[in-house]
């Protein structure tokens, strides 16, 4: 079975030109060519929503909705602009927007794979952390406030640059450092926690 | 304190996260391509058609998800200063320069399910009040916001649109040249955010009553269902009250030209 990553959907190269040949044609009302768009970002769109949602149906029409929005926004999308954290913050928000539903919520923990064949394939820095570390940072993260939580994982668990996780957050760039050097300072402290009470039972 | 309990350096912690990262069994993504191009083609073809999300909220649905949805406008709006309350539409302004401003403008599917202007008045169950000046609107929506326990505690309102014209131009990124929307009661199911630029919002006097303008890109939240639906403003609105409803108008016109369709609602609407 082959598995699609998050980050194989850029093209290869000269990304942002041709996204922007893309888009151009989309905003003359090609659909297909924003049919190819939607292609190339649904995998990380569904990510970026399932961190805020955790709820793999509410991520799924929150990714749908996003993408119809933004068809119909392209006139407003500068040209030129990279198309990536543009469509990834008009998910956040689609996301935000159901986040607040009752329905329950999973822990990032509890996606950790229990099984290495269930696991994408790992690269050298997965080796580096066993699945019980992994359980036990990704559980201490689950514990931070959204707003420290959402721009450590955008940054980190979906490997974006800083820029990047600012846009997608709708929020300047320097904000996203001082929320990342919080929220870091708490997330050691509730590992320490966490390991503390382990070792203490 | 044993080696595992103590704290990770900044950079240990870093590639512990993205190793992390890998371990992580992520759901399977959906393929939404034929969906999203089905939505779109369905919309340009037939620009009545009514999108499933935004129908009459389903029966199910609770006073907590609707305290959620009321609590996320409120929490929106932190940190804001509250200018005006003007019926269904609170306005409140931010000290600083909006960074968070919604990407989209209104489409069809976010204004509620398109209704003939016969059926606006029969579903909305109250009579549609249009502006003399514009001439019958070119569509016309009904949507509701829950705003209690049971399923007819809802506030309706109804939104017209008309085409651009040489005297109404279009407001940008939209295909409307005015938008009228018509709030049932009271209830605060609409907000608007705007930023502390003092001469893009002022007072203005419908109708001998007062009344609320302003220009610019600004934010506009408006609860559908139960749900908070976040989108960009684009043009000039003027907001005001008459007979128990509030009434929202936006266009590119000038405040005098905007004060002047407002004004030609006549008769004004009275519920009895």
């Amino acid at each position: 079975m082959t598995r699609r990553t998050v980050n194989d959907q850029r093209p290869s190269q000269g990304g942002p030109p041709e996204d922007a040949s893309l888009v151009s044609r989309a905003r003359d009302g090609d659909v297909e060519a924003f049919e190819e768009l939607v292609t190339r970002y649904q995998d990380i769109a569904f990510r970026v929503a399932w961190l805020v949602v955790r709820d793999r149906g509410d991520a799924e029409e929150a990714v749908q909705d996003a993408f119809v929005k933004a068809y119909y926004a392209l006139p407003r999308f500068r040209p030129g602009a990279p198309f990536r954290p543009w469509i990834l913050r008009i998910v956040t928000n689609e996301a935000r927007n159901r986040g607040r539903s009752a329905r329950r919520r999973e822990g990032l923990a509890a996606r950790v794979a229990a099984s290495e064949t269930r696991r994408a394939a790992p690269s050298s820095e997965s080796t580096a952390l066993d699945r019980t570390d992994a359980e036990a940072l990704l559980a201490a993260l689950d514990r931070l406030p959204e707003r420290d939580r959402l721009v450590i994982a955008y940054r980190f668990l979906l490997e974006m640059t800083e820029a990047e996780t600012a846009e997608t957050l709708d929020v300047p760039p320097g904000t996203v450092k001082s929320r990342l050097s919080r929220g870091m300072r708490r997330l050691r402290s509730e590992l320490v926690a966490g390991v503390a009470e382990v070792e203490q039972a | 304190m044993s080696e595992r309990s103590r704290p990770m350096t900044e950079s240990a912690l870093r590639e512990a996260l993205v190793a992390a990262g890998a371990h992580i069994d992520w759901p399977t993504p959906p393929d939404v391509v034929a969906d999203v191009g089905a939505s779109i083609r369905a919309m340009q073809s037939k620009p009545s058609l009514v999108s499933p999300r935004l129908s009459m909220p389903s029966r199910r649905r609770t006073l907590l998800a609707i305290a959620a949805a009321l609590l996320l406008l409120a929490g929106a709006a932190f940190a804001a200063r509250l200018v005006i309350e003007l019926g269904a539409v609170a306005v409140r302004v931010l000290p600083d320069l909006p960074t968070s401003l919604p990407t989209n403008v209104a489409t069809s599917q976010d204004l509620g399910r398109e209704v003939t202007l016969a059926e606006a008045e029969e579903v909305a169950g109250f009579p549609l009040a249009l502006p003399a000046a514009l001439g019958p609107p070119g569509r016309t929506w009904i949507d509701e916001a829950l705003i209690g326990f049971e399923p007819d505690d809802v506030a309706r309102r109804i939104v017209s649109a008309w085409p651009p014209t040489t005297g109404l131009p279009v407001i940008p990124g939209t295909e409307a040249g005015a938008v009228l929307m018509q709030f049932e009661g009271d209830w605060q199911v609409a907000s608007k955010l705007l930023s502390a630029e003092t001469d893009r919002f002022g007072e203005a006097i419908v109708d001998g009553r007062p009344a609320f303008w302003t220009t610019g890109e600004h934010e506009l939240q408006l609860i559908s269902g139960d749900e908070p639906v976040r989108l960009l403003v684009t043009g000039n609105v003027l907001i005001w009250q008459n007979a128990g409803y509030t009434f929202r108008l936006e266009t590119v016109l000038q405040k005098r030209a905007a004060i002047l369709i407002a004004e030609s609602i006549d008769p004004v609407v009275d519920p009895g």
